[in-house]
């Protein structure tokens, strides 16, 4: 039995739920009172679940893991069917990924830690979230713009999502709660697009579901 | 420098897919939400839902109406009119709920927004070329429009090819059409179009040209 | 330095500056800050657990009821709290869901809590579900013993109306605006029928467009954890949140043809037509002049 460490509206636990959804996967969802608890940080969770006082924290039958992309490269690892597309066997596509599993640290560092400063009054460094969060959406853009120019709307390329796209996904989308604009990248305004139409896609508060 | 005239170019159409998106854009200080009716025409409308001001860009295409996230209002595709009021599914809607539309015009790729209050007599103006133009990338310039005109002029030399319209090279790339949308206060958005498609192998370091004229253009607006 | 406004709405009554367990081991030797009306107040409890607050050096009165801070700004005499007869009746589980910040005026935020027929297109599957979005007509009045707002007779489906029910019910509401920036929401308990349920939110203004929003639940509910009915609260708080933070102009219009009403908005347009009685301008857009 999966069991999931988790808190509605963290963007990374949430990737997990998404995948888990995409997965067909069923799970146990342990709420954990991130605010105004801040139970993550008590020490019996740091004792127990995770030594970082962080979410997501991933539990398959006595198997603890945390940190959202070593989750997400799990489960896609262990549950995606074979010759799936969450995370594909290839060495260049698995490379490319990497790549953006480290972006959507970027992407944590800045706009998720505004976000937690804005929502839930966390000491932050907003001078530097309001460089790296708009570096790391052009970044997105840039690639997102000249990827669809090759055909392909995701991130690490080919046809369907992978890791990739879950792992950035959550904080692109949510940049408005961090103050940024999403006018300035329209690349990444059409990749937000396609995930949430993807079929049986679902969302996070924050982030609107298309249907209804 | 070039003036905008009465049209400002928004984006180009290929970035605004056949059904289903709405896009959020700026063009001269105003917000919009952009989208494609189920008909296919390009609809440019205020970002605000007259009924509690949320942003539309926030809502749903459903065929040829747009419906605000918020308590689901439709409006139609055109004039912008309130068609359907969820919360009183029995109750006609009053005539007077609207929201504000702005002009937009498809033109040779490219589309074109008027957001002056009232509606421009001509026509978009056309690209300075005979052919539709290949359009590469979109990116904001973290820069105002005026600086960014400027400095596309002197000292990058690309040529005026019309209103908020250039031509030139870069970088070792020839052929380019650029334009230069005047989005808010401190930002801008170029599109960058090539006469004929590049082929295949110049890509990577077509699009390194591009990141690269943007440098440019920010180190112009910092000096 | 001064407080942001001189709105006697706001400045001669009580205003909270968030819970009251925020002060656990604060001495005055290390106080907290909390930050109100453009200013940041320094909070602290003494030795027998009585808070205190002070604004540049000056001290304020500070109360604590129904588990939350609340500070008095004005120069004359504060008025009475608000009654909540609820949070101390025996048997009720009370659950501070804390305060999350939101980007617009603290009027916008209570007219949003006030409103239901945004539950299907926000909540969808909990609070409300396409087709039931019908707003059948309700009654609003201005109480006026209290000179507060009350709605009543409120009722709409909901697939999921808390963290507790199981099937999907016609939910009943009572809505009551205490305070510009207070109101509480009285909704049907899935576990004991005649019972109320009640979900108070307290807004904090930080200045005319943030403010931090806190939700006390007083709930007749003795199985779910904490952390689930939190994780209820802020999932409903999380969806409103970017809905809140789009509305354009951020501060409420109070009169005028800005904003288009219907009768299903009979809370909203009863608040602002009280907002304008009272004299609201914290919060509030200024209407051009013609």
């Amino acid at each position: 039995m999966i069991r999931l460490y988790d808190y509605e509206l963290s963007g990374n636990c949430y990737k997990l739920r998404l995948l888990m959804h995409w997965l067909g996967l069923t799970y146990e969802r342990i709420a954990v009172d991130f605010h105004p608890g801040r139970a993550h940080k008590c020490a019996w969770f740091m004792q127990n679940i995770n030594p970082q006082g962080q979410l997501p924290v991933l539990d398959d039958d006595g198997f603890l893991l945390r940190d959202a992309q070593a989750c997400l490269v799990y489960l896609a690892s262990q549950y995606d069917t074979p010759g799936g597309h969450w995370y594909p066997e290839d060495a260049q596509t698995r490379a490319l990924i990497q790549l953006w599993l480290a972006t959507a640290d970027d992407l944590t560092r800045s706009i998720s830690a505004a976000r937690l400063h804005y929502s839930f009054g966390y000491p932050a460094d907003i001078a530097a979230c309001d460089r790296q969060g708009p570096a790391t959406l052009r970044l997105l853009d840039d690639t997102l713009a000249e990827n669809h120019y090759r055909g392909t709307p995701w991130l690490a390329g080919g046809t369907m999502p992978s890791i990739a796209d879950i792992a950035c996904f959550p904080y692109a989308a949510l940049a408005g709660e961090a103050r940024l604009d999403l006018r300035r990248y329209p690349a990444v305004q059409a990749w937000l697009h396609a995930m949430r139409h993807r079929p049986g896609f679902i969302a996070m508060p924050g982030i609107i579901d298309p249907s209804l | 420098m070039t003036q905008p005239g009465n049209w400002y170019p928004a984006l180009p159409a290929q970035s605004l897919p056949a059904a289903g998106a709405v896009l959020a854009a700026s063009v001269h200080g105003q917000d919009l939400a952009l989208w494609r009716s189920a008909s296919g025409s390009v609809q440019a409308w205020e970002d605000r839902c007259p009924h509690r001001g949320v942003a539309l860009s926030l809502g749903r295409v459903l065929g040829d109406r747009l419906a605000c996230a918020y308590h689901g209002w439709e409006y139609a595709a055109g004039d912008g009119r309130c068609v359907a009021i969820p919360a009183m599914p029995q109750q006609p809607v009053p005539g007077k709920v609207c929201v504000k539309t702005f002009a937009a015009a498809e033109c040779q790729g490219m589309v074109w927004v008027a957001p002056g209050a009232t509606p421009p007599r001509d026509a978009p103006p056309v690209a300075a070329t005979d052919t539709a133009p290949h359009f590469l990338r979109s990116m904001a310039i973290a820069a105002p429009w005026a600086t960014v005109e400027a400095a596309l002029a002197d000292p990058l030399g690309f040529t005026p090819a019309g209103p908020c319209q250039w031509r030139g090279h870069w970088a070792g790339h020839g052929g380019l059409l650029l334009w230069t949308l005047d989005a808010a206060a401190h930002w801008c958005l170029l599109h960058v179009a090539s006469a004929a498609p590049p082929p295949q192998t110049e890509l990577p370091s077509l699009f390194g040209a591009l990141r690269l004229l943007r440098e440019r253009l920010h180190s112009a607006a910092d000096t | 330095m001064p407080f942001c406004t001189t709105d006697p709405n706001l400045r001669n009554d009580w205003l909270t500056v968030g819970a009251a367990s925020q002060l656990r081991q604060v001495s005055a030797a290390r106080p907290v800050s909390a930050r109100l009306l453009g200013n940041d107040l320094l909070l602290w409890q003494d030795d027998a657990g009585a808070p205190h607050c002070s604004a540049d050096g000056r001290a304020l009165p500070i109360i604590c009821r129904y588990d939350y801070l609340w500070v008095h700004t004005g120069d004359g005499p504060a008025p009475a709290l608000f009654e909540l007869p609820e949070f101390a009746q025996p048997g009720r589980r009370i659950v501070d869901c804390g305060g999350i910040g939101v980007a617009t005026s603290g009027l916008r935020v209570v007219e949003n809590f006030l409103d239901i027929a945004h539950f299907p297109y926000v909540h969808t599957g909990t609070l409300g579900k396409v087709p039931h979005t019908e707003v059948a007509p309700y009654r609003a009045v201005v109480d006026p013993a209290h000179g507060e707002i009350w709605a009543t007779e409120c009722h709409f489906f909901q697939p999921r109306a808390s963290a507790s029910a199981g099937d999907g019910i016609d939910a009943h509401y009572r809505y009551r605006v205490m305070q510009p920036l207070t109101a509480a929401l009285y909704k049907t308990c899935p576990n004991r029928a005649g019972e109320w349920d009640v979900i108070g939110l307290f807004v904090q203004p930080l200045d005319q467009e943030q403010v931090i929003a806190h939700v006390l639940l007083v709930y007749d509910e003795d199985v779910l954890p904490d952390a689930e009915m939190i994780a209820f609260q802020h999932m409903i708080f999380g969806q409103d949140k970017p809905i809140l933070e789009s509305q354009r102009p951020r501060r409420l219009p109070l009169t005028g043809s800005l904003e288009a009403h219907m009768r299903c908005d009979l809370t909203s347009t009863t608040y602002r037509r009280w907002l304008h009685q009272r004299g609201v301008t914290f919060g509030a857009h200024a209407q051009p002049l013609p």
